[in-house]
């Protein structure tokens, strides 16, 4: 689907006679690269009787099991980047856990209208059974999206994550 | 160029409407949770500038495992209160006890079942003085099990193992037990039901063992997981689920007692002026109490007194009382039927001579020297209208007066 999106892409700027246009080119060399990977945390008790908890990939997980969702952005471009925008739908069978987004120089959004509507927290509004609006709970969030403010210069990376229960 | 309108992201735009998609999938998922082997993935859509310029939306891949096999069950039993056992007095008598087995994890499963008789000592699990003083002889069996709410695979008469119990389906479970003969009042039998998950095989089979899987995780395999919490028998995370009932032994026990009193004798006259002999021509007044001290009502059939030969029954239930000096006068008729009724609690209140009041209207005759006493007739002005229930710690008392020849 990429590729061929890409071809169109490509197609389009033939006919065009825009090659010059310098983003296509850009997004091909992967100027930014994200890795989302999923973790739990297992606690563990060493030999002096201390327990540490330890984050490791979520190999037993059952319905309860809180599992830690992180999306790592590096710039492997030469170019700075700017106006970063991350979009992630809250995994299916699993609910959001309230206060547990965090990203560094980023404004978190959440919604809970499949992404249509994005706000803070406290003005998310949904449609209870009632026909009322009322505030969303968390666990009524679809979506999250992290605003970078900053910039992100060639080299550098950073990351946002999130926590979820598995349904 | 800010972009606040998500519906400007085409790539976005095909995630909302999947996700809204996998919404309503997930509405509809088991309070269980999510089945066993459930792929969960996570994608992230990042959009960024270069310079001034807008690029293309970059989307991660996806961060996916599976969701294991969390083995979770609930044993519970059925009513709340032991189960009242009448015993027959020569037949063992069978008694059933139902329990639910609700599996409360994320797969189907099989779950066999067993069932204990507890030592003796076991206190009743719903409370009391009485503790576990008898076993089921034939041992309890599994007589029926049958889907309570969701899903179950067939099950076979004799089976002692649920088939395909599907995520938070429950069946309800039968348990019959055998008192023996004759068992005593207040016996108490304590059972358990054991149920334990087992792999859901596709046949009408127990399937395999499950293990909890204590090994190192796998993201990509689906592992067994023992979240069970202790049940009355068994341990927290060993896959299975226990519960106990109880049979008490609830009976009526009779005794039957008769008194003799003498009421008058015609040398020393009335019982209320002196002393009276049994002599020729005295009056005798005979009371028979039935008691119950058992902890259930008796029905009560009849009673039959067989006189001697030597002994005349009084027509007239004479008490004796008046200023005559002998039996043959001064008489005061206290029935017409010649007998004397009453009943309540604890011991009896028979005091003889009797009282007036409590002459008897029905249900007392007699036929040549034989006395019969029919319970569910008998009534009187004091004793009341005929009920041949004889409640736990209750009395009946009957009295008549038969004269010496």
């Amino acid at each position: 689907m990429r590729n061929s999106r890409l071809l169109f892409l490509a197609l389009l700027f033939a006919l065009l006679g825009l090659g010059g246009f310098s983003f296509a080119a850009q997004a091909a060399d992967g100027a930014i690269k994200v890795t989302s990977i999923a973790e739990v945390e297992v606690v563990t008790t060493g030999k002096d009787g201390k327990k540490s908890v330890k984050r490791t990939p979520p190999g037993k997980a059952v319905p309860g099991t809180e599992v830690i969702f992180t999306n790592i952005f590096e710039n492997t471009g030469n170019k700075a980047a700017s106006n970063i925008v991350i979009d992630n739908p809250i995994p299916e069978n699993t609910f959001y856990k309230a206060d547990s987004a965090m990203g560094k120089d980023s404004v978190i959004t959440f919604s809970a209208d499949g992404g249509k509507t994005l706000g803070l927290p406290e003005k998310i509004k949904i449609k209870g059974a009632d026909g009322k609006l009322r505030t969303a709970l968390p666990n009524e969030y679809t979506h999250i999206r992290w605003t970078y403010k900053g910039q992100l210069t060639p080299g550098k990376s950073s990351e946002v994550s999130f926590r979820a229960v598995i349904k | 160029m800010k972009r606040t309108n998500a519906s400007q992201h085409p790539k976005f735009a095909a995630l909302l409407a999947s996700a809204a998609l996998l919404g309503l999938v997930s509405q509809s998922a088991l309070a269980a949770g999510t089945a066993s082997g459930t792929s969960i993935s996570n994608t992230a859509t990042l959009a960024y500038s270069v310079g001034a310029v807008t690029q293309t939306p970059i989307t991660s891949a996806a961060a996916a495992f599976v969701v294991d096999n969390k083995v979770n069950l609930i044993v519970a039993e059925l009513g709340g209160a032991a189960t009242t056992v009448i015993p027959d007095p020569t037949l063992g008598t069978v008694s059933t006890s139902t329990f639910t087995v609700t599996n409360t994890g994320n797969t189907t499963q099989d779950f066999s079942l067993a069932v204990a008789d507890l030592a003796n000592g076991t206190a009743n699990p719903f409370g009391g003085a009485l503790t576990d003083n008898y076993n089921s002889t034939p041992a309890c069996t599994v007589t029926n099990i049958v889907v309570a709410a969701g899903s179950m695979g067939a099950y076979t008469a004799g089976d002692s193992h649920i088939n395909a119990l599907t995520a938070d389906s429950s069946a309800t479970v039968t348990v019959s037990c055998t008192t023996p003969a004759a068992q005593a009042n207040n016996s108490l039998a304590v059972i358990s039901l054991t149920a334990t998950a087992f792999a859901d095989d596709a046949a009408n089979t127990l399937g395999g063992v499950l293990a909890n899987d204590t090994g190192v995780d796998v993201p990509g395999t689906v592992q067994i997981v023992f979240a069970d919490v202790a049940g009355s028998d068994d341990a927290a995370l060993s896959g299975s689920h226990s519960a106990r009932d109880a049979f008490v032994v609830q009976t009526a026990v009779l005794s039957v007692s008769k008194v003799a009193t003498v009421i008058c004798d015609p040398a020393n006259g009335g019982k209320d002026i002196a002393n009276p002999k049994n002599i020729p021509g005295a009056y005798v007044q005979y009371a028979i109490t039935i008691s119950n001290t058992g902890t259930a009502a008796a029905t009560l059939s009849t009673v039959t007194d067989a006189l001697q030969a030597q002994l005349t029954f009084d027509t007239a239930l004479i008490s004796g009382a008046g200023a005559a000096t002998n039996c043959a006068a001064g008489l005061q008729s206290l029935s017409a039927t010649g007998f004397g009724a009453l009943r309540g609690t604890g011991a009896t209140t028979y005091a003889a001579p009797g009282l007036a009041t409590q002459d008897v209207t029905a249900g007392a005759t007699t036929s040549g020297q034989n006395v019969t006493i029919n319970f569910a007739t008998l009534a009187g002005t004091a004793y009341g209208a005929a009920d041949a229930v004889l409640p736990a710690n209750g009395f009946v008392t009957v009295y008549f007066n038969a004269f010496v020849q």
